[in-house]
This record gives structure tokens, sequence and C-alpha cells, in this order.
């Protein structure tokens, strides 16, 4: 097919300014044990093209499932119609900027391919993890999950770019859900979507969820009993796997420079981080270093190109609490006379690309986690998401977590349940006053991210270590 | 579209090539253009053709799924023989009560071809006439409009055989000027029956009566919300409360209430697969055809929605609202009304002493206590301070955190018009603008 659709390029090219197209396969496979039986076992693949084109300074876009030569041609025409229809509407002209194409191929590293390993076993891990679960008898539903993605992509421009990428994922998790006569809490390992990297099984391996099962079980058990979290103003360390939707939403999504340009506006919003405050905003406390890393190995948000060909990179986002840099593409970028850093990504041959986050981390700073929690008199740890909202500029936001733990005089005092925790964003990040270290340091996997329209799911991820904020206004 | 022969004929084609005790094939097919704008230009003009195989192989009690969008003989082999494999590796679903035959789903012509050939230049014209009502004014229009023909069609090797084809589309807009925000929105089956102009008219009004918005305090206010507001906290409550798993599991309000009073007197939901009034589906996923369940009947909770699973596992029969295989959650209703009453919205607004009038609901979520249905969100793109029946002056956004049963409680008004709102996924709710006393707001933001 990839002859076929170079063929077609070649064909269409006297007629746009600038077209590409992508040739994509993904498979996957998805296991989910439910109260001691197996609930489902699927295995999905889907094939296509699709071709961007900017015909006039108008972009069209069109795409197919059917692989024939004959079918790109008519697909690559119709999306060059659809650009011409874009004209009707239409008060700039494209500039996607210069850019070297790239020829090369990338591919994940992984140590056991996760579509070789037996159901069989899969199967077995979650089983184990569930009937510990189910040993405690305040635990109704139990729920254990491990999924496997393989997304294997052709990119090819009209510049000359040919790019071939194999990209593995996989991960897991675990969640108990304890019910009372009022009541339902909700404990998860290693949290509430699980973990997922891109790595091999040896990643959902090391995750050891059987191991987790017990403590994940007693927990959720413990909070129908705990009281509810208090309300007021007050300290709030944060676990880092909360912390890394506290930075989603926070940084990642108001940093995507197509939303600062209203590209977004009548769906998810647009960004309180508009084109003035680059370079000249404080964002947060001299704590606060983010980083758009598309490198980091084994991170969720990691490629070797993003779906413009443009390669993989690292960029500072907040720099000792200074905003400094957004998540761009070619087209964005070129309007703030930059180079694109590489963020454009499509879920699946259908979609078109848009702007999202890689691995948008909280790099870490020299805190002891154990050393945090003695320096804090009186405040709350939270952890493990369980909602989620933010205002449509990404200021106001609340987030309820499954747990949380009173600290008392430098210690752990008993667990609280139904935690909330609302706040403005850079007003919250200016209370930021200490990061845990490097040893504290992971990289939490997102697989659900949506943006666009028709939504689209992003895998991102996160790197966080354990945060301490002041002041922050708590509640259930 | 492949039409009903030739999909059928491709779904009994794979179930003939299974080797499994019994099986069932689902495919969805769909072509989808979407056209988005933002600052009063087009930037994202697209198209999609796609139709996606599940087949569900059952061996003994033992069940496995694969699905795929490859629809030659190779491809439907190689998805007849992983499907077999993944259920030989299963161990037994004790709730799986083998696949039986559904009678035939009585026919709904809902297919419009206006809708279904619906060119990229007429979604372009359409467009420019809502972004030339934000032009008229100085603003500038963002939003999409996507126009869709979809095919949805069921067999089993029990002898089920379902075959349903519709159209859907969807126009919204967000029209802004430096301070404000307004929105509109229009859900339709026929493309020509929807006028974009009065769209555009009515987010440029909202938009330019919420300029320069003022604060005001948190607290409890009586609201007017609209259909829109409405219809986004209908797809949570949805989730959360009307499906079948949740309800099992006791995490569900509905859990331990089946004839209870939860909701005011003055309030009933019901799912209705076959009302053209909302977007009609006559069978789910399984092939079953859908049963009209009422949820909410005057404030007494009567029921949830399932499928072929959580039916067995409730010892009732499947309501037809199964979803498509390895969904989170079994079953979910997706044509729920809610019923309408008899005040206009004008005079909803004009009843209010001192109120808050919400366009637009941003971000809703209802996790935080299902067993409560507390939800927290935002508004946007229109909210307005009412005093002695009259807008007073706009209002900065607000975040609401409140119990739905609570504010289902104290609804004291409804409107005689419900509208139409389509899911960009599937199904759609059929909602009227509420008045609802004591409503919280617990936060407000910057713009």
């Amino acid at each position: 097919m990839k002859e076929a659709l170079k063929n077609v390029l070649d064909a269409i090219k006297q007629k746009v300014d600038y077209a590409d197209v992508r040739l994509l396969t993904s498979r996957i496979e998805r296991l989910k044990v439910k109260n001691g039986s197996v609930d489902s076992i699927s295995d999905t693949t889907s094939k296509g093209f699709g071709f961007r084109v900017i015909v006039d300074g108008c972009w069209g876009f069109s795409s197919s499932s059917t692989l024939t030569e004959a079918e790109a041609a008519r697909v690559a025409e119709e999306a060059i119609e659809i650009a011409r229809a874009t004209r009707l509407a239409k008060t700039f002209d494209i500039d996607l900027g210069e850019m070297e194409p790239a020829v090369d191929t990338y591919e994940t590293k992984i140590v056991k391919d996760p579509f070789a390993i037996p159901l069989e076993d899969k199967i077995a891990v979650l089983l184990e993890a569930d009937r510990i679960m189910g040993a405690n008898p305040a635990v109704k539903t139990r729920e254990c999950s491990c999924n496997s993605f393989l997304t294997d992509k052709l990119f090819l421009s009209t510049e000359g770019a040919d790019i071939a990428q194999k990209i593995i994922e996989c991960g897991g998790g675990i969640t108990a859900f304890a019910v009372g006569e009022d009541d339902v809490q909700k404990r998860s390992y290693p949290n509430s979507w699980g973990d997922t990297a891109t790595r091999g099984f040896e990643f959902f391996e090391a995750l050891d969820l059987a191991g987790n099962a017990e403590r994940t079980a007693e927990e959720a058990a413990t909070l129908l009993k705990a009281p509810p979290c208090p309300s007021g103003e007050t300290t709030v360390i944060i676990g880092g796997a909360q912390l890394a939707l506290q930075v989603h939403e926070s940084c990642g999504h108001p940093i995507e420079l197509d939303r600062v340009f209203g590209m977004e506006a009548s769906f998810a919003g647009t960004s309180f981080l508009t084109v003035e405050k680059l370079g000249n905003f404080k964002y947060g406390s001299d704590k606060v270093f983010m980083t758009a890393d598309a490198t980091c190995e084994g991170g969720l948000g990691t490629f070797g190109y993003d779906d413009e060909g443009v390669p993989a990179q690292r960029t500072p986002i907040v720099e000792a609490g200074d905003f400094v840099g957004y998540i761009t593409s070619r087209e964005t970028a070129s309007r703030l006379k930059q180079r694109s850093n590489g963020c454009m990504r499509a879920d699946g041959w259908n979609r078109i690309p848009l702007i999202r986050m890689t691995n948008i981390n909280l790099e870490p700073g020299e805190w002891d986690f154990d050393e945090l929690i003695k320096d804090t008199k009186d405040g709350i740890l939270v952890d493990t998401n369980k909602s989620w909202s933010i205002d449509d500029k990404r200021l106001n936001f609340q987030f309820g977590t499954e747990a949380a733990w009173k600290i008392k005089n430098g210690r752990l005092d008993g667990m609280l349940k139904n935690p909330v925790y609302t706040g403005i964003t850079p007003e919250f990040w200016g209370n930021c006053d200490a990061v845990c270290s490097d040893k504290h340091w992971h990289i939490w996997g997102v697989p659900n991210c949506g943006k666009g329209e028709p939504v689209q799911l992003a895998h991102v991820a996160h790197g966080t270590a354990p945060a301490r904020f002041r002041n922050v206004k708590v509640g259930a | 579209m492949l039409g009903e022969a030739r999909t059928i004929e491709l779904l009994k084609k794979v179930i003939s090539l299974t080797e499994a005790d019994q099986a069932e094939a689902l495919l969805m097919s769909n072509t989808t253009g979407l056209t988005r704008f933002a600052n009063s230009t087009i930037h994202q003009n697209v198209f999609e053709k796609d139709a996606v195989l599940y087949l569900r192989a059952a061996v003994g009690k033992k069940i496995g799924v694969a699905s795929s969008n490859l629809l030659d003989d190779d491809s439907l082999k190689k998805l007849a023989r992983t499907a077999v494999q993944i259920a030989s590796s299963q161990v037994d679903n004790p709730d799986f009560e083998g696949f039986v035959k559904s009678p035939r789903a009585e026919k709904v012509d809902v297919y419009f071809e206006s809708t279904g050939d619906c060119a990229p230049e007429k979604r372009a014209r359409n467009v420019k006439t809502v972004i030339d009502a934000a032009n008229k004014r100085n603003f500038l229009a963002a939003g999409s409009h996507w126009t869709a023909a979809k095919e949805l069609a069921v067999a089993n090797s029990a002898g089920t055989e379902q075959y349903h084809k519709y159209t859907a589309g969807y126009l919204n807009t967000v029209i802004m000027s430096p301070t404000s925000s307004g929105y509109a929105d229009g859900s339709f089956l026929d493309v020509d029956s929807f006028d974009p102009a009065d769209l555009g008219e009515e987010a440029a009004r909202i938009c330019a009566d919420s300029q320069e918005p003022r604060e005001i305090d948190e607290g409890k206010y009586d609201v007017v919300i609209s259909e829109a507001a409405l219809s986004s906290i209908l797809d949570w409550l949805g989730y959360i409360g009307f499906g079948a798993d949740w309800f099992q599991e006791g995490r569900s309000f509905m859990s331990g209430n089946i004839d209870k009073q939860i909701m005011g007197g003055n309030i009933s939901m019901w799912d209705d697969g076959y009302d053209p009034a909302g977007l009609p589906l006559p069978f789910d996923f399984e092939g079953v055809p859908k049963q009209r369940v009422d949820l909410i009947e005057n404030g007494i909770a009567k029921g949830v929605v399932h499928n072929t699973i959580t039916a067995g596992r409730g010892g009732v029969k499947s309501t037809g609202h199964g979803l498509p295989p390895g969904e989170q959650i079994n079953a979910l209703p997706l044509n729920i009304f809610v019923g309408a009453g008899d005040s206009s919205k004008e005079e909803m607004v004009a009843s209010l002493d001192k109120g808050i009038l919400v366009t637009r609901f941003h971000y809703i979520n209802g996790l935080l206590d299902p067993k409560r249905a507390l939800f927290t969100g935002m508004t946007r793109d229109g909210t307005f301070l009412v005093e002695n029946g009259k807008i007073a002056y706009p209002l900065k956004n607000m975040r609401f955190t409140h119990s739905m049963l609570e504010a289902f409680s104290n609804v004291d008004m409804i409107s005689r018009e419900a509208k139409l709102n389509i899911s960009t996924w599937q199904g759609a709710c059929v909602v009227p603008a509420l008045r609802i006393k004591n409503f919280n707001f617990s936060g407000k933001t910057e713009f």
C-alpha cells in the first residue's frame, strides 16, 4: 500500500500547496476481570489511511479503510474538494513554516511483546488480584484490567518525509469498590485508570497487581468508616498519581497552542495562557519546573515523530515558575515565528492530527516524602483521582480524590473520605512550596485524554513526584 | 453505505466461518463529514468512511470478542479464528445464557438523503451563515457542524437479523467578543430542517448581552437552566444511575430506591428508542428490540436499562439497551426523554425574583458521590443575573456543586418545549428547560 500512496501523492502534487498521508494499523487487546470472572476479552484491529491537503491555503482531509490505490486516489481528490469548500470561510492562508523532511524509522523498546504472552497467563494474574480483593467482605465489586496496544504507522508527505513507526504500549490496574448502606468508596492501584507505558509486558508484570490487592481492598473498606474530609483552607500534599491529573488539566491543556488560538473554543474551551503571557507570566512558585518531553523512556507520550513528521522533543514549559513554552504544531508554531516542537497526533487513520500533550512533566524537586510529611504540622495528603472539572479557560478547577489522610504534627493520622480540593490555577501553583525528589518521581500514563470534535482520545503521560501546596480550599 | 442485504449477508458469512458453539456479529458503519470553525474561519474540514465488524464467539459459557474494520474474506476468516481463540482462553461467564433469536424490530424510517448526501460545500455554507451573524456584530464565531449517515446491523447464530440505517447531524457555535461568549446548537436528522441563521443570531445575541460580566457571591440561587445545560446533566445521570451495572452493584442512586420518591413529583424520565422526536434506534447492539423503560415516573424511581448479561444476572429480560462489546459497562439508556411542562422559557425567567439564567454547563463531573448524584461543573457562554423577572446583568462564570436528586426535587417550572440533543457518539436526549430552586454555586472564576 505504501507504493500506492506514494503514487497518489505524486499525482496530486501539482494540485496542492502541501499534502501528507498516514497509513495506520492499530491493534488493541483488552482484558477485564470483574468479581471473579472474566468480564470481557476483546481484540480490535483497525486499518486505514487519511490524506491531509492544503489547497489555496485551506485544509482538507479525507480517509478510508478500503486499501486500494484507486480508493486512495479517490480519497485524495475528495480531500482536495473539501479543501476547496473550506475556501468559503477563509480569513488567512495556512503556513506550515520550513521543515527538513525526515526519512527514518522508530520502534518502542520492549523486553516482552505483550501480544505474544498467552491470554491464560494474563487472566491468571487478574483473577489472583481479584480473588485477594474479594476476600475483604466490605468489597462488593472488583475490577482488574490488562491492556496492550500496537500502532504501526507510516507518514509520507509531498515534502519528501517517509517515516515508519511501531509503538507498543502495555499496562493495567485494579479497583475495589466497598459498598455501605448509603455509601460507596473506591480505591484503585496504581491509579484510577491503572497505569500504562510505552513498554512491553514487563511493565505490567512490574505493577504486581496481586501484591497490592489486599492493601487496595483494605483502604476501600477503611474509607467506608472514615470521617469526611473537613472543609476549610489548609496545607495539602498531593500524591504523584493525583498530581499527574492536576498537571494534565491545569498545565497540559492550557499550553496547547491551538486551544490558545481559539481552535477548540466551542467544545473544550480556550486558555488563560494567552500569547502575550509567553515569557511574561508567573505561572507558579520558583519550585515549579515543567517540561513537555516526548523523549522520556517509557512515557505513554513518547514516540519518534509526531503525525506531521516532526521529531520528538523536550521543551521547557515552566522554569522556576515562569511560563516559557507551549506545545505546538507546524501551523501554530509558524504563527509565533517558531518551529513546531512536535506535538501533533491523531487518534487513528480517520482523524486529523491535533496538538496533544506528550509527557508533560513536573520536574522533581529535592524533598524526601517522609521528610515532607514530617515538615507538615497540619494538613491533608490526597491521592488518586475520583472526579475532575475545570473551567473553559483552565483557571477554576475542582478535583475529588479517592482518599485523603489527615496530617497532624508531621504524621499521618487516619483516612478521610470524599476529599475535594479547589483553586485557581496560577494561585494554586504559586502556593507550591515543595516537590519531592526523583526517588519518588514516576511517569503516570493517561490513556484517555479527550480533545476535539469528534472526540479523539490520546495517550499522554505526566511525570510527577508528590508536592506540597499551601492555603488550599478543601472539603467533602 | 453497504445496504441491508449486503450487511446481513456479511454478518451471516462471518458467523458461518466460526467454529464456536454460537456467534453474534455486529456491524457499525459510519460516513461522517465534519466542518469545524474558529476565529470565523474554517480550520478543519474532514470526512471519514468506516465500517467495524464485531464478532462475539461463544464456546460453552466462554465468550471471546474480536473486531476489525478489514472486511475482505481473509480478514473475516482471521476474525472468526481470533474470536474463538479468545473464547477458548476464557473462563466461564456465569451470567451468559446463550444467544437467542430476537424478533425483528419494527422499522423506523429516519434516513434523510439530504443529510446522507450532504456535501462539504453545504456544511461550509451553513457555517458561513453562522459566521456572518458573528461578523455583523464584530464578534468571532467558533463551532462545529457534522452530518452523518450510519448503519447498525446485528445477526446471531440463533437467527436474529436486524438492520437499521439513519442520518443525524449537529451544528453548535460559540460566538465571542473580547469579554463574553454566547452559545447555540441544533441537532437534526434532516439537515434541511434547521436554519443556521437562527442559531447564529441566538448565539450572537447572547454574546452581545453577556459583555462585561460582573461577579456575584457564591451561594444558593434559583436558576433557569436551558435545554443544553440539562442535556449535559442527563449524559452523566444516565451513566451513573440508569444502567443496570452500577444499579446491581449498589453504586447507583437508583440502587435500593425502586418505587421510592427520589425526585419531585413533576419529574418523569424515560427511555424510548422508537419515539421519532428523538433519535430512534429500534434495537440495541445485541439485536434486542428496544423496550420503553420508565426510569423516573412522577419522581419515583421505576427502573434501569439492561442488556442480556445484566438481565441474566438480575433475573429479568433485556430491555434492549446493550452497548457494543468491550465497553466498560453493559447497558445505557441512549434515548432519554424528560417530561415537558406547561411554561415558556420566557415565563420561567420572568418568574424569578432573583436568580441566575444558565445557557450552558461545562465539564460536568458526576463521580463525586454517585449515590447522591453529587455533580460539579462550570457555567459558560452566557450566564445572567435575573432580578424582578428581568435580566439585570451578565455574570462571570460560576462553579456549581450540587446533588442532582436534590435539584430534581426542587424543580418548580418546566418548559413546554423540549429540545433534541444528539450525542456525537450514539444516542440522544430530548429535554426541556427547568427552573430549579436553591441551586448551589460553590465557586467562581475570573471571566
